[in-house]
């Protein structure tokens, strides 16, 4: 027997019923792949754009201590970091980037744009900012030019200046002295502010020089993994190596701090007690620490969202057991009448149980498309427009992303699925259990 | 032949006197020790009020009214802002090498640096404390120049180590009592970066003191702060004022 065929016209017999139902379990479902795909976007664009704009998943800041008390930022002791590179296993590592940089006031003809970064780049080597770059006027030809500066799109409309422009940076040396240099505007890139700041990128060799750093010296050294999952494993490498090697790791920090330390963001941090060493003090951080902040949100929005799962998906039920009890009462002959003519209890059963299955399939199917259009329809929003750079963070290009997430969409619908079975089973069994005269008299 | 005579004796005129003001690089290191020490309250406490007027072609004209204490003995100064309202109880500690910042809002102190702007003026945090100039740099030359209506020496200026603000300044120091008039201050890649015009002092005791300054920015054209000093006084400080519980409780 085609219990499949039987089923489907039962349902389609009772369109509207049916409909009803599919388009209340549609909605559940509508809402919650909406919403973790929503979270999944956001924690993607934010990863995207820190390792974007930090250049890798590790970072690792040098700290050196002056004679004079004085703590600046620079990596001298090269080699120590070199050998602890070597400890971890190259499979695991896409490539590393070393970095400068100088925040300081971007000037032009009497405009001024403070707080600005200037990120130091070793252009031959960092291809991924190179290609990730989205530069909306001017060209990259002259990068490699000590004194050529991409600019933020940001600064470039504060500026008011124009490709060919020369402009004056003012900024501080490592040690903290004044040094001013000028930069000719070669390209501008999209913003991609990060943190409140907006940056713009030079090459590192002028940079070095004007911050008082030698050639071969950086302040950070960025590490881009194949596997972002790899994270913690290659930064405890890292630190077990750079102590083995002798070099210096930041005291670390007290507990009571850590439980004061909001946002998990503490490891940013070194701790405040006073540390003597010698040679380059190694901070690591990752970008779990500064997707923290961000995960934080995520993890509300997913509770909140699971919530309100849960209260349609309940709702659902309640729906359909109502429904059910009700088309049970209608089809008390119907079912008396497929059983005298010799239909098993069981086979009656499947049959009703399918028919539930058909509109929670339907009803997924329904929510599943009307995601997709919906998701659609809002990513073609921009909110280019919103200067927040926590915004802008959380953003792909100014809208909002809503990725696939084939699995969970497919354990979606099969809790939907399941869920209904179950809601459908009850007033199914409790009809079944007359006797076959009850339901024909 | 009259003519001649007359550009002869000329000519011996000028190189006689030239040579009566010229003075060597180790003289102009001894007028940086001088300018230490009259810049400098040895022995005694320092206060004044200071009413700063910033002017910006961006932000316009902000006034900014602070009082200023200084303990030069114990290298601890303390900057209590007074005006605007919005800024009132901000107050800018040097104990040591620690510079603090304050924020009554947030209730917290955090570190700030010598060489950082002063509240968004044209002046530095380093302009408020006491003078170390013989420490801190090398005279590189010495030229003679008229300013005004003052003769003044030149005091070209490097500095010794990598930590002070400016790594060059250029002096102008009156012949006569030897207070500085005017300094040009570089950048390390040697742009003029700030010019500084000492236009009034005052004597207390032995200390000469600039009552009005005004700093010009020379990256951003039009953009300068005067500072006036008023209520200057030399009367002792208690310990106390230069703590961060002073500067936290002020303005409660």
């Amino acid at each position: 027997m085609n219990y499949f065929k039987i089923a489907n016209r039962n349902v389609t017999r009772q369109k509207r019923r049916s409909n009803m139902l599919a388009i209340s379990i549609a909605f559940g479902t509508l809402i919650i792949i909406l919403l973790q795909s929503l979270t999944s976007g956001l924690v993607a664009n934010t990863e995207k754009s820190i390792t974007t704009a930090m250049g890798g998943h590790i970072y690792i800041r040098g700290d050196e201590l002056l004679e004079s008390g004085k703590i600046v930022s620079k990596i001298s002791d090269v080699d120590i970091l070199q050998e602890a590179l070597t400890s971890v296993d190259p499979s695991l590592i896409k490539d590393y980037q070393k970095r400068s940089e100088a925040n300081g006031t971007l000037i032009f003809y009497g405009k001024t744009v403070s707080r600005s970064a200037v990120v130091g780049v070793d252009w031959n080597h960092e291809v991924t900012l190179y290609n990730d770059l989205n530069i909306i006027e001017g060209s990259l030809e002259e990068i490699a030019d000590p004194q050529s500066i991409v600019l933020s799109q940001e600064a470039y409309e504060e500026l008011e200046a124009g490709i060919g422009d020369k402009i004056i940076f003012n900024f501080q040396t490592v040690t903290g002295q004044e040094n001013v240099e000028e930069y000719t505007i070669i390209a501008v890139a999209e913003s991609n502010s990060s943190f409140g700041i907006s940056s713009s990128y030079v090459s590192i060799v002028g940079l070095n020089k004007a911050l008082g750093l030698e050639e071969n010296e950086f302040q950070t050294l960025n590490i881009e993994l194949f596997n972002g999952n790899n994270i913690n494993k290659v930064q405890n490498t890292l630190e077990t190596s750079i102590e083995d090697l002798g070099g210096t790791l930041p005291l670390p920090v007290s507990e009571e701090d850590s439980a004061m330390s909001s946002f998990g963001m503490m490891a940013m941090f070194t701790s405040d007690v006073e540390q003597e060493w010698t040679g380059t003090r190694f901070t690591i951080t990752n970008l779990n620490d500064f997707l923290d902040v961000v995960l934080q949100v995520i993890n509300i929005i997913n509770l909140v969202s699971f919530v309100i799962f849960l209260i349609m998906i309940l709702i659902t039920m309640l729906g359909l057991v109502n429904t059910f009890r009700l088309i049970m009462n209608e089809r008390v002959l119907e079912i008396g009448t497929m059983r005298a003519m010799g239909m098993q209890r069981k086979d009656v059963q499947k049959l009703l149980n399918l028919e539930g299955i058909i509109v929670a399939f339907r009803g997924v199917l329904y929510g599943i498309a009307a995601e997709l259009v919906l998701s659609r329809i809002i990513s073609l929003f921009t909110f280019n427009e919103i200067r927040n750079p926590a915004m802008q963070l959380l953003l792909k290009n100014g809208h909002i992303s809503f990725p696939i997430e084939i699995l969970y969409t497919l354990f979606v619908a099969a809790i939907v699925m399941g869920i209904s079975l179950f809601a459908v089973s009850q007033p199914v069994r409790k009809a079944l259990k007359k006797s076959v005269a009850d339901e024909l008299r | 032949m009259k003519n001649k005579k007359a550009i002869i004796i000329m000519i011996l005129v000028l190189i006689m006197s030239s040579s009566l003001m010229a003075i060597t690089v180790n003289e102009a290191t001894e007028i940086l020790k001088e300018i230490d020490e009259y810049s400098n309250f040895a022995g005694k406490s320092f206060s004044s009020t200071i009413s700063m007027i910033s002017e910006d072609p961006e932000d316009g004209i902000d006034k900014t009214v602070v009082y200023q204490f200084r303990d030069d003995d114990n290298d601890k100064f303390l900057m209590l802002l007074k005006e605007p309202s919005i800024k009132k109880g901000q107050g800018y500690l040097k104990i040591d090498d620690n510079l603090w910042f304050y924020d009554p809002e947030s209730r917290k102190f955090s570190h700030t640096s010598l060489s950082e702007q002063f509240n968004a003026s044209d002046a530095n945090n380093s302009d408020f404390t006491s003078s170390s100039l013989l420490e801190d740099y090398k005279v590189t030359e010495v030229t003679e120049q008229t300013l005004g209506s003052y003769e003044t020496y030149v005091l070209t200026l490097e500095a010794l180590n990598d930590e002070v603000t400016y790594p060059q300044q250029k002096v102008w120091v009156s012949v006569k009592g030897f207070l500085v008039l005017k300094k040009e201050e570089y950048s390390k890649s040697n742009k003029l970066m700030r010019s500084s015009y000492y236009l009034k002092y005052i004597k207390l005791g032995e200390n000469f003191i600039p009552t009005k300054t005004i700093f010009q920015d020379e990256l951003v054209e039009g953009k300068k702060t005067t500072i006036t000093l008023s209520d200057v006084s030399t009367k002792d400080i208690p310990d106390s004022v230069f703590t961060k519980s002073y500067v936290e409780r002020v303005n409660n």
